[in-house]
């Protein structure tokens, strides 16, 4: 309906189609040259990559075929062994997005995360990460592990493992999540290389994805403010509590949801765990409290 | 001079100050002198009244809980946030009722429990933002 008052509030509705559309034609016209991209996966447990392979609107074959050109990838690429630490060192004497997954081990130099063999020596995950991390034209650390420390450095933290956020000393672009949503990966980058780097908040997390906490859109909101609340799971109020930790985590997953968007952790009854947030996941325990 | 007393005389002072310009107001006579002294009466005015919203909060706290449930340690304690029970809270001896605190999932916040005296940790995390604690509904004081 055409609003007579304010000019804004139709155009609103249509900003995002705008940038979206606008973001897809400059990659069909090649407008950017694709640029390389090296996804180390560190100290980890390969959930972002699997999480990424996910991805819907755009999929992860669009993402490799029109967005980047992505050289290293250990669960992805054809090569193996020393041909494929050489493409790691070749993308290094490029302009190239760093994405890292998994908190950097520094304990005995790195010595628990080894992730390749070249001439003979052991190159660590902390090493890797320190060659590319100082080269790269932006550097994301994907998921909570290389974003905050995560289950990584969780206590006792045996591998003295660290974000890559503390590990680096450069600016390094949050993406967190447990795993992160293959949308807050692609939409991230889809923002660098069509716009250049998206506006971050104090975390430095890109506030188009991280702005609003759970609770400010979660749809049980209103029982909330009701006092209603769930005494077991698989109730349908409010599971606050039960220890929810949506009031407490910015992600946009009761608009964005998993898995093409079918379901969410409290769509399905689990209360929030508070995955993607600083202090996951010792800070927030216990998950469930009943 | 301690706090309260600073904030004592500062209300005193703008009494007087309210006086003197209310007695002038009444008998200056150029219309633009009123409008001004008008201007520096509503000032005053607005800043006793914060003052005294101020005052009055303190007082609240320190006062009105005198007379109340008086908690100990393991009656606190029965008062965790579990099974949907009461999430009581102890800081600075008063006892302060966190059930439906949005941070305070569960009874926890950050692996904290509730039912606990937990004063040190206040301090060390938001020492420098008492007025967290001004909000908060107080249910009693903690016996030593
Ligand atoms: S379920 Fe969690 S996020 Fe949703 S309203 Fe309740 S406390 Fe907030």
């Amino acid at each position: 309906m055409f609003h007579t008052k304010c000019p804004i509030v139709d155009s609103k509705r249509t900003i995002p189609r705008k940038i979206v559309d606008l973001a897809i034609e400059y990659i069909n016209q090649n407008k950017m040259k694709k640029m390389n991209l090296i996804w180390i996966e560190a100290c980890g447990c390969a959930g972002n990559i699997i999480s990424l392979l996910n991805g819907e609107d755009p999929d992860v074959i669009y993402f490799l075929n029109k967005m980047v050109n992505m050289t290293y990838n250990n669960s992805l690429m054809a090569q193996e062994g020393e041909k494929a630490f050489e493409k790691f060192l070749e993308t290094l004497d490029t302009e190239f997005i760093l994405v890292v997954e998994g908190a950097v081990s520094t304990k005995d130099n790195g010595l628990y995360n080894v992730i390749a063999r070249y001439k003979g020596r052991l190159i660590t995950g902390m090493k890797a990460v320190d060659m590319a991390g100082k080269k790269a034209n932006y550097v994301l650390a994907v998921g909570s592990c290389a974003s905050y420390g995560g289950p990584s450095a969780a206590r006792p933290n045996p591998s003295l493992s660290k974000s890559v956020y503390d590990f680096l000393d450069r600016e390094v672009i949050r993406v967190p999540g447990c795993p992160s949503h293959p949308q807050w990966i692609i939409g991230t980058i889809a923002h660098i290389i069509s716009f250049g780097k998206p506006t971050l908040d104090q975390e430095n997390r890109p506030i188009l994805f991280y702005g609003i906490t759970i609770h400010d859109r979660c749809p049980r909101r209103s029982y909330f403010d009701k006092e209603i609340f769930a005494t077991k799971l698989g109730e349908k109020e409010c599971m606050f509590k039960l220890g929810c930790r949506g009031p407490v985590t910015k992600t946009e997953c009761p608009i964005r949801r998993w898995n093409d968007s079918i379901n969410w952790p409290i769509g399905d009854n689990t209360p929030c765990i508070g995955c993607a947030r600083n202090g996951f996941p010792d800070a927030m325990e216990p998950f469930i409290r009943y | 001079m301690n706090h309260n007393e600073y904030i004592k005389l500062k209300i005193y002072e703008s009494t007087e100050t309210i006086n003197y310009l209310q007695k002038i107001d009444n008998f200056v006579l150029c219309i633009y002198e009123k409008f001004y002294y008008y201007e520096l009466l509503t000032y005053e005015t607005n800043k006793l009244r914060q003052l005294m919203k101020y005052a009055n909060n303190m007082n609240s706290q320190q006062d009105n809980f005198k007379n109340q449930k008086e908690f100990t340690i393991e009656e606190l304690s029965q008062y965790d946030g579990s099974n949907a029970k009461p999430a009581y809270v102890a800081v600075n001896g008063i006892v302060y009722d966190l059930s439906i605190e949005a941070t305070w999932g569960g009874g926890t916040h950050f692996g904290l429990y509730a039912g606990k005296d937990l004063t040190n940790q206040f301090m060390s995390c938001h020492g420098n933002k008492q007025e967290i604690l001004r909000n908060l509904p107080k249910v009693g004081i903690l016996r030593k």
